[in-house]
């Protein structure tokens, strides 16, 4: 595939840095890091490393998918390198080390509940959720970033929305009518 | 089936692509018979729903300028193509650049002058060419404008109109030194300018004490005149004026342009030694055509003056010669620039006070063409030998001969000057001065690699100037743009402006429609935009006081028209 011009990898810029950054801090921990292998990412594409085969055309949903690839494997290898590690356990669930939903309820706002329970889930279900949700990728476009079958990224969704359920009637039942709080 | 299956909840998000049409019909009708598994499966909606909803307001920074520019470049390098996309024309630029050939015929005006500046083999050919002519008014002229004082030794010079002089030897060596000293006096761009040199009395009007007074009295004694010598006097002073004029209006050009880069070269000064402004300039040039009319006012009854003879071969060389004063090294900066030269890379830390100077320009084919320096003040600076690196903040004015910049940011890298097989890791080397002894050695890389210009205080702006002479119609383009940041590319010299750039160019202005809109100055002076913009073209048709079409059309009072041959 030939490498885009200018325009389009500003165009892609404007459409993906932030969702990448965002998606790559998650793995990172950190910002700058964060914003290092989205750098990475965003010049591989330039120098046309995006592979597609001979009979497909590079679609949009293409590109973001490889885009978020991209950026999940440097950020992976980021972590590696540098030994801050978030294990990323697949396709099994495993309890998260963060904070109880007690604690974490206690300390957030309920407009931010939600948003915040996802620390409650373990990584792999947050990222599956976070690519579902926040960057509306589908199963096949997930399983493809994390390089998961399409049948574990719909059991890490599947347990991850059940926990998430749980966790919204734990923190107060009338805040479960979650009609409520939609737009 | 029962609801706590994966395809439950992916058909409940509408993930339907994986599942078979029977696991489809079959969660249907278990729903359809489980009132429970139905309600499940709502609950699953709707926090599917509020995740859709609430995920994407989460806090997502950006690339920073610096990255984003890294990564535009990378683009630029892979063969990113490039569309350019021409500026509209008028019809009516047709006319002004018939009006250059028409200029070109009048060039014998212009020779002596011009041939003050032999920068470049091309114009010291047409030195020759000039110093070849037979004697005249080219001679007369020339000797006018080289020795305003009457203690010049031009002044010795036979007078135009004598008719026993003999022509002029062609280039005598001592000729040919006064020539080039006064070229230097008025090549904005030489290396090794005389502080000073372009004074006033060099582009000085006639109320100045200039040339025209000096020249009318050696060279139009009255009283051996008969009217028509005094006619033809009177027109070659007129010539003279006028070639002061468009003298005034290169300096006018190159002064701006100057104003980029040379500081050191800075030539047009007044009496007081404070840098001629283009206000001065204008005031001067206004100055010449008062002198002008009042001249072309009393030889109006004078008949006509004998033509200049029209030379091709002279036209061709004194447009070159009138180009080379104006147009800047196309090495400059780059990779092509000859060895031993250097781009505006090579900064050299003068001293601690954030002002750079860098070895600046490339020289082109003449040797003695000194390089000329780039200047960068700033309020602060910082040097990283390892990554080539030099990192300028605050108030950042970068001068360069074919560009300036004002920033709040410079981030400059330099060219490695080795690289070690494919990861190209580059040996330290001398970046930083040493500024024990007081004395700083400038860093010797391989040039400019590229620069990133941004502002970083709110409502500024990345302002650039650059002049280049448009190869197609020898024209000065005077380029202004504004923008968020810029990238200047040392190897193909294209200054790259991103964040709503807006840039006018000469007549014309192209204003970014859109955040991510790309304006691009070449080194040649190509405007080329990309992504969403608008372009404005400003009519101006209206003759200026230094439009070439005056010297087509002259008004009553002003620089009269020269005679061909034939026309008399």
């Amino acid at each position: 595939m030939p490498a885009p011009d200018v325009l389009e990898i500003s165009a892609l810029l404007d459409r993906f840095e932030r969702p990448l950054v965002r998606y790559a801090q998650g793995i990172t921990g950190d910002l700058e890091s964060a914003r290092d292998v989205v750098q990475e990412t965003f010049i591989k594409l330039a120098h046309g490393e995006m592979n597609v085969s001979a009979d497909a055309s590079p679609t949009a949903r293409h590109t973001e998918a490889w885009l978020f690839t991209v950026t999940r494997n440097r950020a992976l290898d980021h972590q590696r390198k540098f030994s801050r590690i978030i294990p990323m356990p697949l396709p099994e669930d495993r309890p998260s080390s963060a904070p109880g939903p007690a604690a974490v309820l206690e300390q957030r706002e309920s407009a931010t509940a939600l948003f915040r329970l996802l620390d409650a889930l373990s990584p792999n279900q947050r990222e599956v959720i976070r690519l579902k949700f926040q960057n509306d990728l589908s199963y096949r476009e997930i399983a493809q970033v994390t390089q998961l079958s399409v049948t574990n990224v719909g059991f890490l969704l599947h347990t991850g929305l059940k926990k998430l359920r749980e966790l919204l009637r734990q923190q107060a039942p009338e805040d479960f009518d979650l009609s409520r709080s939609l737009p | 089936m029962n609801a706590d299956d994966p395809k439950f909840t992916a058909h409940a998000l509408g993930e339907d692509e994986d599942l078979t049409p029977a696991e489809r019909a079959g969660i249907e009708a278990f729903m359809a018979s489980n009132p429970a598994a139905a309600a499940e499966a709502a609950e699953t909606k709707e926090l599917a729903a509020r995740l859709r909803a609430e995920l994407p307001g989460e806090a997502a920074p950006a690339l920073d300028e610096k990255q984003r520019a890294t990564v535009l470049h990378a683009a630029q390098e892979s063969g990113a193509k490039t569309k350019i996309v021409p500026l509209p024309r008028r019809t009516k630029w047709f006319a002004a650049i018939a009006a250059c050939f028409t200029l070109a015929v009048l060039v014998g005006a212009f020779f002596p002058p011009f041939s003050k500046v032999p920068k470049t083999r091309k114009s010291r050919e047409a030195v020759s060419q000039l110093a070849a002519l037979p004697p005249g008014p080219a001679g007369e002229t020339r000797s006018a404008v080289k020795s305003p004082a009457p203690s010049a030794p031009v002044a010795s010079e036979p007078a135009p109109s004598d008719p026993v002089a003999a022509p002029e030897p062609a280039a005598t060596p001592a000729e040919t030194k006064t020539e080039r000293s006064a070229g230097e006096t008025l090549a904005l761009n030489e290396a090794n300018p005389a502080p000073g040199a372009v004074t006033a009395a060099s582009v000085s009007p006639p109320a100045a004490g200039g040339h025209v007074e000096g020249a009318q009295s050696p060279a139009v004694p009255q009283t051996d005149k008969n009217a028509a010598e005094e006619r033809e006097s009177l027109e070659r002073l007129a010539k003279l004026a006028h070639l002061e004029k468009k003298t005034a209006t290169l300096l006018q050009s190159s002064a701006s342009r100057l104003q980029l880069g040379v500081e050191p070269a800075l030539p047009a000064k007044d009496a007081n030694s404070k840098p001629l402004t283009e206000k001065d300039l204008l005031k001067r040039i206004a100055t010449i055509d008062s002198g002008l009319a009042s001249a072309a006012a009393s030889g109006s009854a004078a008949p006509a003056a004998p033509a200049l003879p029209p030379s091709k071969a002279l036209e061709s060389a004194a447009l070159d010669l009138a180009r080379s004063m104006v147009e800047p090294s196309k090495d400059m900066l780059g990779k092509a620039a000859p060895a031993g030269s250097a781009g505006l890379g090579e900064i050299a830390p003068e001293a601690a006070n954030g002002t750079m100077i860098g070895s600046g320009v490339a020289s082109d084919s003449d040797a003695e063409k000194a390089k000329q320096p780039t200047v960068i003040d700033a309020l602060d600076s910082k040097f990283d030998q390892e990554a080539n690196q030099a990192v300028f903040v605050g108030e950042v004015v970068v001068k360069d001969p074919e560009f300036n910049v004002w920033c709040d940011k410079l981030t400059a890298f330099t060219k490695h000057e080795e690289k070690n097989g494919k990861g190209g890791k580059t040996p330290a080397k001398a970046a930083t001065p040493k500024p024990a002894n007081g004395k700083s050695e400038p860093p010797r890389g391989g040039g400019l690699d590229h620069a990133i210009a941004v502002v970083t205080e709110e409502g500024h702006r990345v302002k650039i100037i650059q002049d280049k002479i448009d190869p197609d119609t020898g024209k000065l383009k005077h380029g202004v743009g504004f923008c968020n940041w810029a990238y200047y590319d040392g190897n193909t010299g294209d200054i790259i402006m991103h964040g709503s750039p807006d840039v006018t160019q000469n007549s014309d202005r192209c204003v970014a429609t859109a955040p991510n809109t790309v304006i691009t100055l070449n080194r040649d002076g190509h405007m080329i935009a990309k992504g969403p913009h608008r372009t404005f073209v400003i009519d101006d048709s209206t003759p200026k006081t230094d439009d070439v079409t005056h010297l087509a059309t002259p008004q009553p009072g002003s620089i009269p028209n020269p005679v061909t041959p034939g026309q008399q």
